[in-house]
């Protein structure tokens, strides 16, 4: 009889928690938490839609480069400062890993280099070619720093070029150390012409101390093709030298390189 | 009943092969197996045919029965597209570097057999036409249908929405205290609410299938073509009966070509209409390959996410390969460029426990589980494989001593890069590739790839069929109509190349002349070489292929404030004058001596009888760093407007490009006040410079120069 209670005593308790359960109906959870999100993207999308006009977007990330059109493109003063918000908006969400949140960033989405940089890369290239043309490019230093802070290639390429285009080389020599080896030849030519050894030599020891072979081998080929003072050149021997004697074909063909430096400025391996 | 059973399957064989053989396209694959050439191995149905006319359709194309000539102009596009980024980084022959430059070499070779079997263009008549692609030419109907079928998922969808609400409400409501029949029909709404969900949803899948499912791939690819698919110049329809170029599509229509570029990943190929050209887009390709290699090889000491590249005495070059190969195929990260090696590691993993286990089972100390392992792979490891071994053993450091299907095994690679390490070892340990297949084994080409295949085993710099094939033009005779016995010849000097057929050119004999004529006396007048063939060597069944032009070829000094000196030593001596001293013109040089002393080439130019010190003064002589003189060949352009080498100065930053026509970017810019040496000029509406930096970059730029 106790067995038989304590039988209906737990059924009673089993049916009491299944009437009162919060979550009667499959799904009903993964329902609220895609409602949610949804709701998060809207709000999202309403934010970076309401700061830019769209169909310049478009018009930006269609074009081709190398062509003249920064000129005749047709694109108005406020036009231009859409684009640059495009450039400071995906510049953001490259630095903070956050443009997967925009769904409306699909379309830059670059699979060959898993991220977002199509797209700031066209708008850069064109502002840089309009910054030819017009002196309605008004992008700030801080927007240009963070562009040169992407690890990307061309993304730094084309930011390295808009900052010559608007006279800020400047800002390349004092954000050498973030462009990433692809690029050294690029920002060494360019601080080269600025005339300030200790700017030079400042940007030639960040990337020589990076140790990568590839970064070795093109301040050697900089050194060589350019004709820096010679107590720059001297100043990297201690680094260079020893790789004549390195089993490792990549860095002895940095000491090999190496050599033409040498040739050039009179320069002696002890 | 045996009888009417045999007779029933009798009679079924014979309707099955009657419906079989009565398929046009699987009679005509049947029927031509015998004589098929490469390319269709592929079915006709990833050809897309294109417009005769149109002007970037370039070379080299494939032709029924001419695969071996094909075959050794897309070996030599790939050696040299490799040789020109990896040479000028990684080989310095004299000092024994040439270990990284030839594995780059063979990376070039042997990853379009992977990604294509060596296919781009094709020419075939009509009935390899495939009426498939037809979709591509009749895209705008397409798209009318799919887009009414995109509004009937629209519509679904708005009502799944709206079921969805009501099915929220509902929960909601059940949440409340409520009598217990409004919440049986509470429960009763939200189990049709449900219900209605799920069908619709299923409709909206079907609907889904329909746009980008089954024959409508090709549709749903095409619309990422953007600016190239739509339009009729380029694609043409199968409804016309003669001869069609047709360029080769992955089977799921997303990647085209010998290197398989894939048009969202890559979209520079597309909107250049590079992708129609065999010539520029193995060039895009091979740079696109060494922008990882290089990195790869370069940083694998430094960057902790390439240390699958460090073997036990340097670089592990096989690796570099492989990796070189993720990074193209899954993106240019560095994270991915070691992708692969998981399953190595695992591998072993299994290799040590069934060594052990066969230890213990000699011992008679063998546990059930180590029997297990036993009975497992024994077969597996047993079976015979050699070549996968010796990959193996580099891998491994020799641990691993036995044979081995690596197919078997639970860890097995990652599909892609599993297919990639086959094709490798097929190319690289069995040597039966496409290349090895196809390649005339007569012809320079093919002694050149097994000259490249043992240098990379071997850590050898075996050059002599490599050098002719660096200096065999393959540019400007691709699309000749060859006649069968035809020696290849230049229009214009054939007679020139003609006494060439058959022998190994002069300049090859140069370098691998065991005892060179070096002048090394100063001061002597400027002595150009004259190499005399010693003895035919090499019988290409085509005859020598045409030579690129000695007087094309254009050296000048790059870089500023060049050194001269009299003899070829760093002394400080012996200097007899710099570039600075040249009024910045731009110094052109003949090589009097091909061979480089102490690291000096002996050069002649009008330019130093300038020079104030008469040593080098007198005969226009000087020595200079060989790494200061840069060749550069001019490129024959239909609008070529001018040719004279002089200085220009960048008005702009621009890029430089790997052509005219919006080229590929080559890695490097240039900013305002750069200085270049400008090769020639072009007009492609707006101006192209063809142009040389100082550091001796060549490529090309879009206006913005002006020139001194």
């Amino acid at each position: 009889m106790k067995k038989f209670f304590s039988l209906v005593l737990i059924l009673g308790i089993t049916a009491l928690l299944y009437m009162k359960r919060d979550i009667p109906i499959p799904q009903d959870t993964d329902l609220r938490t895609l409602e949610m999100k949804e709701s998060e993207n809207k709000k999202i999308q309403d934010h970076v839609s309401s700061e830019v006009d769209q169909s310049i977007v478009a018009k930006i990330n269609d074009r081709v480069d190398d062509q003249s059109s920064a000129k005749s493109d047709g694109l108005s003063t406020d036009d231009i400062a859409d684009v640059v918000k495009v450039v400071d908006n995906l510049s953001d969400c490259l630095l903070k890993k956050t443009c997967q949140d925009f769904k409306e960033n699909e379309r830059y989405y670059d699979p060959n280099e898993g991220s977002y940089h199509r797209s700031l890369v066209k708008s850069l290239s064109f502002l840089r070619e309009r910054a030819q043309y017009n002196d309605d490019v008004t992008i700030t230093p801080e927007q240009l720093q963070k562009v040169m802070a992407i690890s990307n290639d061309e993304v730094q390429a084309e930011g390295l070029l808009l900052a010559d285009a608007l006279n800020s080389s400047q800002l390349v020599a004092e954000r050498c150390g973030d462009f990433t080896n692809s690029n050294i030849l690029n920002v060494l030519t360019l601080i080269d012409k600025r005339k300030d050894n200790t700017q030079l030599m400042n940007c030639l020891n960040k990337f020589i101390q990076r140790g990568s072979s590839m970064a070795l081998y093109d301040v050697a080929e900089f050194l060589s093709s350019s004709a820096v003072d010679v107590q720059i050149a001297a100043q990297t021997k201690k680094t260079y030298c020893p790789l004549l004697a390195s089993k490792d074909e990549s860095y002895k063909r940095v000491g090999l390189k190496y050599r033409s430096v040498m040739e050039k400025y009179d320069l002696t391996c002890p | 009943m045996k009888f009417k059973t045999t007779l029933i399957i009798a009679v079924l064989s014979i309707c099955t092969s009657i419906v079989y053989f009565s398929n046009v396209e699987n009679f005509r694959g049947l029927a031509s197996v015998s004589t098929r050439t490469f390319p269709d191995y592929f079915p006709d149905s990833i050809y897309f045919s294109l417009n005769d006319k149109h002007e970037a359709i370039e070379g080299p194309i494939e032709r029924r029965d001419d695969e071996g000539r094909y075959m050794k102009r897309v070996f030599g596009l790939l050696i040299q597209a490799a040789d020109k980024l990896a040479k000028k980084d990684w080989y310095y022959p004299n000092d024994n570097v040439y270990q990284t430059y030839n594995t780059f070499l063979l990376t070039a070779a042997m990853v379009p057999y992977h990604e294509s079997r060596y296919v781009h263009l094709r020419q075939r008549d009509s009935e390899q036409c495939s009426v498939k692609t037809n979709g591509v030419v009749a895209h705008k109907t397409k798209e009318e249908a799919i887009t009414a079928i995109k509004a009937e998922k629209d519509l679904l969808q708005k009502e799944v929405d709206s079921y969805r609400y009501d099915l929220n409400f509902v929960n909601e409501e059940y949440k409340k205290k409520m009598s217990r029949e409004d919440n049986r029909r509470n429960r009763a709404e939200a189990a049709r609410l449900n219900s209605l969900i799920k069908a619709k949803d299923k409709s909206i899948k079907e609907l889904n299938k329909l746009i980008t499912g089954g024959s409508n791939a090709l549709w749903s690819a095409s619309s990422k073509f953007k600016g190239l698919i739509n339009r009729s110049d380029i694609f043409v329809p199968c409804d016309s009966a003669g001869e069609f170029k047709q360029l080769l599509f992955s089977y799921d229509y997303n990647d085209v070509g010998i290197m398989m570029f894939n048009m969202k990943a890559n979209p520079g190929p597309f909107e250049r209409g590079s992708i129609l050209s065999t010539n520029l887009i193995i060039s895009e390709g091979v740079s696109l390959l060494y922008k990882s290699f290089n990195r790869n090889a370069s940083d694998y000491k430094t960057n902790k996410y390439l240390s699958c590249f460090q073997g036990k005495n340097g670089l592990n070059h096989l690796n570099l390969v492989r990796g070189t190969w993720s990074n193209y195929n899954g993106g240019h990260f560095d994270q991915r460029a070691c992708r692969f090696i998981g399953s190595m590691s695992c591998l072993k993993h299994i290799y040590n426990n069934y060594t052990s286990a066969v230890g213990k089972m000699s011992s008679g100390s063998a546990s059930a589980e180590d029997k297990k392992i036993y009975n497992e792979y024994n077969y597996t490891f047993q079976s015979n494989d050699k070549a996968l071994i010796k990959l193996i053993t580099e891998y491994e450091t020799n641990s691993l001593d036995a044979n081995i299907d690596l197919n078997s095994f639970a860890c097995r690679f990652k599909e892609n890069d599993w297919h990639f390490f086959n094709n490798l070892v097929s190319f690289f340990y069995n040597e039966n590739s496409y290349m090895h297949k196809f390649l005339p084994e007569s012809s320079i080409e093919r002694k050149a790839l097994d000259e490249l295949i043992t240098n990379v085993k071997n850590k050898t710099n075996k050059r002599q069929y490599l050098d002719q094939v660096l200096v065999t033009n393959y540019q400007d005779y691709l699309d000749e109509k060859y006649e069968e016995g035809q020696a290849l010849t230049p229009d214009n000097n054939s007679d020139e190349n003609n006494s060439e057929e058959n022998e190994i050119r002069p300049e090859v004999i140069a370098k691998h002349d065991p005892e060179p004529e070096v002048n090394d006396v100063v001061n002597e007048a400027p002595i150009v070489q004259e190499y005399e063939p010693e003895a035919t060597i090499v019988v290409d069944e085509e005859g020598a292929l045409p030579a690129k032009s000695e007087e094309s070829k254009v050296y000048i000094l790059k870089g500023r404030n060049i050194n001269l000196r009299y003899s070829p030593e760093i002394v400080s001596y012996n200097r007899c004058g710099n570039t600075s001293d040249l009024g910045g013109k731009v110094v052109t040089v003949e090589i009097v001596d091909k061979e480089v002393i102490n690291g000096f080439y002996k050069v002649h130019s009008d330019l130093f009888n300038e020079l104030s010190s008469a040593d080098c003064a007198k005969d226009s002589v000087a020595y200079v760093w060989a790494d200061f003189v840069v060749e550069k060949e001019s490129t024959k352009a239909e609008e070529k407007v001018e040719e004279n080498l002089q200085y220009g100065t960048i008005s702009s930053g621009v890029k430089i490009r790997t052509t005219y026509k919006r080229g590929a970017w080559t890695g490097r810019v240039l900013s305002r006040g750069d200085r270049v040496v400008v090769i020639e000029k072009v007009v492609w509406g707006d101006p192209w410079y063809h142009i040389v930096t100082e550091d001796g970059f060549e490529g090309w730029v879009w206006q913005n120069v002006a020139l001194e």
